[in-house]
């Protein structure tokens, strides 16, 4: 058990077990819902993110994999070098036609209300709309990316 | 009015308002502490302030209490201070008022946001019209009344039971929608709260926030339900298919 913060939200989904298992674990479908329009190249079990302008933000290693079910990773951003890295858990449920989606952000080093839980948000809402009308979805609003 | 200013016009007297400020309904012995009087003095000079209506006593068996009464003094203050505060003071109580009902709220026990590509319109539409309420709505097929200030809104369940009641209380077109929140599913006795629909236009995307109030223990499932009807909205208004729970 720990003490440090933690983020957790769930949606529902109107696609395929397999889909959205695919949108997690396949990196090449990061670039179509992410909120800052980021890209991802995974190597083996690692996963390296990307600004469109090349700028690594963040590293994801696999701490563990049952295929379309659960997905844990850590979360080590390039921002915050020194920290210990957070753990990510996504975990999928099968529900009729749809799935739904449970996100857990554990260890965090900061509040989640600083922008981690936004960040969230946006992705999710942008996963959700992607699979289910198949077109790129970036949540982030052009005001975001002014600031950074 | 004199013998107001008469009365204050002494420094033992003033000490024995000060005393009664501090502690409220003191005896003649109390007071008699306060100041190096003999008893006499300390009861001629609450006569005189009593006499000026800064004090009222009260007896009660033996021991006759000393109140201080400042509405003499509030008449002194409304006849020749309170005009030269009053737009000023009115401006504060205004501002303590609006702070107070903006925050009269506090922080909400559950918030949630989503993102929809939608108008702003669409949304505003699907959050007040009972007929596409019931087309997302993740348990119900029926709903029964618009949103409108002082109405009622009900969620039919398949069985014909309700399952929720809600009557909005505020409205800011296109922007806000306050309602009360009855969760019928939970008893009839479960306890009301309220929330909150915010809506922010983004341009060719909208911001929705669900805040709610006021969440009586046990009724942490509300969460659940709130993720269940924000994915079915959005999944609604972008694809026009809801996401119907399996009941």
């Amino acid at each position: 058990m720990t003490d440090k913060p933690k983020f957790m939200m769930q949606t529902y989904i109107n696609c395929t077990q397999d889909a959205l298992w695919d949108a997690l674990i396949n990196a090449d479908a990061f670039q179509h819902y992410d909120f800052l329009e980021q890209t991802a190249t995974r190597d083996n079990d690692k996963v390296t993110y990307m600004m469109p302008d090349g700028t690594v933000t963040l590293y994801a290693r696999d701490l563990e994999v049952t295929p379309k079910t659960k997905l844990v990773t850590s979360f080590e951003p390039t921002w915050e070098p020194d920290a210990p890295p957070s753990k990510i858990t996504y975990e999928i449920a099968v529900e009729g036609d749809f799935c739904c989606l449970t996100v857990l952000h554990e260890n965090l080093n900061n509040d989640p209300s600083d922008g981690t839980a936004d960040g969230w948000v946006r992705s999710i809402a942008g996963l959700k709309t992607w699979l289910e009308t198949g077109k790129p979805a970036h949540f982030g609003g052009a005001y975001l990316m002014e600031g950074m | 009015m004199d013998k107001i200013f008469k009365a204050l016009n002494d420094p033992a007297r003033r000490a024995l308002l000060d005393s009664l400020r501090k502690h409220d309904g003191q005896s003649l012995s109390d007071l008699e502490q306060v100041l190096s009087l003999s008893r006499f003095g300390v009861m001629k000079h609450l006569k005189s302030l009593e006499d000026a209506g800064l004090i009222v006593t009260r007896k009660q068996g033996r021991f006759k209490y000393h109140y201080l009464n400042a509405l003499p003094l509030q008449e002194l203050m409304d006849r020749w201070v309170a005009p030269f505060l009053q737009p000023q003071a009115r401006a504060l109580t205004e501002l303590k008022q609006k702070l107070e009902r903006d925050t009269k709220m506090g922080k909400p026990d559950f918030m949630m946001q989503t993102f929809i590509r939608c108008t702003q319109d669409a949304l505003w539409s699907a959050l007040t019209e009972a007929d596409q309420m019931a087309a997302y709505h993740f348990a119900c097929n029926v709903v029964q009344g618009n949103a409108a200030i002082d109405q009622p809104t009900a969620f039919i369940l398949p069985n014909g039971d309700a399952m929720l009641r809600q009557v909005t209380t505020a409205m800011d077109p296109k922007t806000r929608i306050a309602m009360t929140f009855e969760p019928l599913f939970m008893g009839p006795n479960a306890p009301p709260s309220h929330m909150v629909y915010l809506i922010e236009d983004q341009g060719g995307q909208c911001k929705l926030t669900i805040e709610h109030y006021d969440i009586a223990p046990g009724q942490e499932g509300i969460a659940e339900g709130w993720a269940r009807l924000a994915a079915s909205l959005k999944s609604y208004l972008e694809t026009g298919a809801a996401l119907k729970a399996a009941m």
